[in-house]
């Protein structure tokens, strides 16, 4: 979508007809709109959302119509207000109008929806169903995240935003497709199965039944897990920022660290403890029937012993090797055997106890397994007592840790008054929560892994079976359809979803660490646009200021845009759906900016999108902004307010100098009515 | 007849499912998503049951 032209007739405080020419070129992508508070920079801004899609999101949203225009009807009478965007779209060129007649009944605006026309024109030709052709193009869901408020666009980088950032990202590049796909294909899987219950056979089951069951109970184990592990990272970051604010308390500040250094080593010796078991559990699985079997290999090992002994057994010495002897007619030694001599006689004996190669090859395997057996049982033990030995050194360490947290606490406790006590008491009930927090994340993934192996053992025997009645092989057939797409579709979304949070990512990251010095915004796995900074090597989760959040929920939707205007040119919209050109047209860009972020972010704003209309009041139009901008700017309009209370206006905000000019932002009138100049 | 129709049984008890079958299907319900973003139309499971009822049959 590419903006070009939108026109406001008799629409709030625009009187008359009205334009702005928003056509901008590669080079010169920015529109500028110079107005102080109340001109109607807003109005222009849900212009754009009345237009496309009929809503509104001002003060007295029924107030459509112009109020001078309002004030000349006598009562019963009626005028229409309109909005007309001009834009083009995958070389096509819109032409959007909306009008609505508004009928006047004392000081009331009366209208409906009823009351409303609406047109759309591609290429010049009306099309039957505008309101799909305007979705298609930008959905409702996606408009805000192109048109918007600097001053609350913030709010993205809280984490209660996560839903937003993942909705945005799925819905822009089309992803969200899959995931109702696979919403409808599951339901449909459920119907399928039970019209399969209704035409079994009675006492006969099907393994669809029960995968099914399992499926459902594993769906439900895995939003429980994840919502528990979001909810404890919520916890985690809570505790470090109240953390934070008792490491800056004096009093406190040594004990916090102290704690902090003890959490750590816990943290440490939990985890080589959990390592520990791991290893003990793979060397039991692995070797532990050695250890039990040991009394019997010894055992065998006496009786093949005895059996040797008996000569009934190979004595050892290879059939093959006596007779390569006798044939040679010379021992090892170097003594002549002669036949009928002593020597060959006894070779001779031996040879008649030997049996056959097979028996001897596998009476010296035999033997050869039970002295390993025998060498490794007992390093088996060997092992596991180590294992064990170290382990009660970890229990002692972890023991005597806690401890020495405990202590720390009681002290903390003790030194802590007010506000402080409140804020320890605030955080141990944090931590107990998080202990519980973890203790069913564990729960979970186990039932989880037990759930898989399940499922597992159900497609084996889902695999293996088989039905002669064909009216019920059909409806199995259907479920396994419907089962091998939903598969397939939960992986092919999870790769994507990943896919695009990483390179979204790595965006934000890049573009937020331009601005911001020092710091870095990235999305993490729960979808939250996460600002970090780098503590001794490690990067942590960091208190922010509004500006900050600012700049990284612009990165945020520039990022967006622009990798849908990749992907786009890369012709992958047919894989993501969503990808495409899109405009930011944004009401105070600068808003919470302090003047350096303010300054800084100027130099980004013609690189966040191919487009950008920003609407600026003359307190957000420094000589830095204007120098960093002038570059990239098309046009410039003025929003020239004429009203009849001009006191409430400083005299910084009552003109603007432009290029040497000086423009009129407000002038006394009568009547209170916006116009629209555009800077030659 | 009755030997034409377990013919036919035959057959069509022989019906494998397919990674081609499977990846067709998907599309065919991406298709059908992506016109319900901008259509909003109901009954999407019952329009996948229909298609999988025409492709297993």
């Amino acid at each position: 979508m590419k903006l070009k032209k939108i026109v406001l007739e008799n629409f709030r405080q625009f009187y008359g007809k009205q334009e702005i020419n928003l056509e901008t070129s590669d080079e010169a992508n920015v529109i500028v709109i110079h107005g102080e508070n109340g001109a109607g920079k807003t109005t222009i801004l849900e212009a754009f959302s009345w237009c496309l899609y009929g809503k509104i999101d001002l003060v007295q949203s029924q107030n459509i119509l112009n109020e001078k225009v309002f004030n000349s009807l006598s009562d019963g009478m009626s005028s229409n207000a309109k909005v007309v965007l001009l834009f083009e779209d995958r070389h096509r060129e819109y032409l959007v109008a909306r009008t609505v007649q508004v009928k006047k009944h004392g000081n009331i605006q009366y209208h409906t929806p009823s009351e409303q026309t609406f047109e759309v024109k591609q290429n010049g030709t009306v099309i039957t169903s505008p309101a799909n052709a305007i979705d298609k193009i930008m959905s409702k869901e996606l408009k805000k995240y192109f048109f918007f408020d600097g001053e609350r666009i913030d709010t993205l980088a809280k984490p209660e935003s996560s839903k937003e950032i993942e909705n945005g990202i799925k819905n822009i590049m089309g992803i969200s497709v899959y995931e109702k796909g696979i919403k409808h294909l599951k339901e449909a899987k459920k119907i399928l199965a039970e019209e399969l219950k209704e035409i079994i056979p009675s006492g006969q089951t099907s393994p669809y039944e029960e995968e099914d069951s399992i499926q459902t109970e594993l769906d439900d184990c895995k939003i429980k897990l994840k919502n528990n592990i979001k909810f404890k990272e919520d916890k985690l970051n809570e505790k470090e920022r109240i953390s934070d604010e008792l490491k800056s308390i004096l009093e406190l500040e040594k004990h916090e660290k102290l704690k902090e250094l003890k959490e750590k080593e816990l943290f440490e010796l939990n985890e080589s403890m959990t390592k520990l078991i791991e290893k003990e559990q793979k060397l039991i699985s692995k070797d532990a029937h050695l250890a039990i079997s040991s009394d019997l290999v010894e055992e065998m090992n006496e009786f093949l012993e005895d059996k040797r002994e008996k000569g009934e057994l190979p004595s050892g010495i290879r059939e093959q090797f006596i007779q390569d002897l006798i044939e040679k007619g010379q021992c090892i030694c170097g003594t002549s055997l002669i036949e009928g001599d002593v020597h060959v006689e006894h070779l001779y004996s031996l040879l008649g106890k030997t049996v056959r190669k097979s028996v001897e090859d596998g009476f010296l395997k035999l033997n050869a397994f039970t002295n390993n057996s025998l060498t490794a049982g007992d390093e088996f033990v060997e092992k596991l007592t180590e294992i064990h030995e170290e382990k009660t050194k970890l229990t002692l360490k972890i023991e005597a840790a806690r401890g020495e947290l405990a202590d720390i606490r009681l002290e903390m406790q003790e030194i802590a008054v007010g506000s402080s006590a409140q804020l320890i008491s605030k955080r141990d009930s944090i931590e107990e929560l998080i202990e519980e927090l973890t203790e069913k994340i564990g729960a979970y993934k186990s039932k989880i892994k037990e759930l898989d192996s399940s499922l597992e053992s159900i497609k084996r025997a889902i695999s293996q079976h088989q039905t002669h009645n064909r009216q019920v092989s059909i409806a199995e057939k259907r479920i396994e359809l419907c089962q091998g797409a939903i598969y397939k579709m939960e992986e092919t979304y999870e790769q994507l979803t990943s896919m695009v949070r990483k390179k979204l990512s790595k965006k934000v990251s890049d573009i937020f660490s331009s601005i911001i010095i020092g710091k870095n915004a990235t999305i993490n796995h729960n979808f939250e646009l996460e600002i970090t900074k780098e503590v001794n090597g490690e990067s942590r989760r960091t208190a922010t200021s509004t500006g900050e959040n600012q700049v990284a929920s612009l990165a945020f939707i520039s990022s967006l845009v622009n990798l849908a205007k990749e992907w786009d040119e890369g012709g992958r919209s047919t894989i993501f759906t969503g990808a495409g050109t899109y405009p930011i047209v944004m009401d105070s860009p600068f808003g919470a900016l302090d003047t350096t972020n303010r300054d800084l972010i100027s130099k980004h704003v013609q690189a966040l999108a191919p487009q950008v209309i920003a609407f600026v009041s003359t307190s957000q139009w420094s000589v830095e902004v204007e120098k960093n901008l002038k570059p990239f700017i098309k046009h410039q309009y003025i929003l020239q307010y004429y009203n009849p209370d001009q006191a409430k206006f400083k005299d910084s905000q009552k003109s603007i100098v432009i290029d040497n000019t000086t423009y009129d932002l407000s002038v006394q009138s009568d009547d209170e009515y916006t116009k629209i100049l555009k800077i030659k | 007849m009755p030997e034409e129709n377990n013919e036919n049984d035959i057959k069509q008890e022989s019906v494998e499912i397919t990674d081609e079958m499977i990846s067709e299907f998907i599309r065919e319900i991406i298709i059908l998503e992506e016109d319900s973003l901008y259509t909003a139309r109901a009954n999407i499971k019952e329009r996948i049951i229909a298609i999988a009822k025409t492709k297993v049959r």
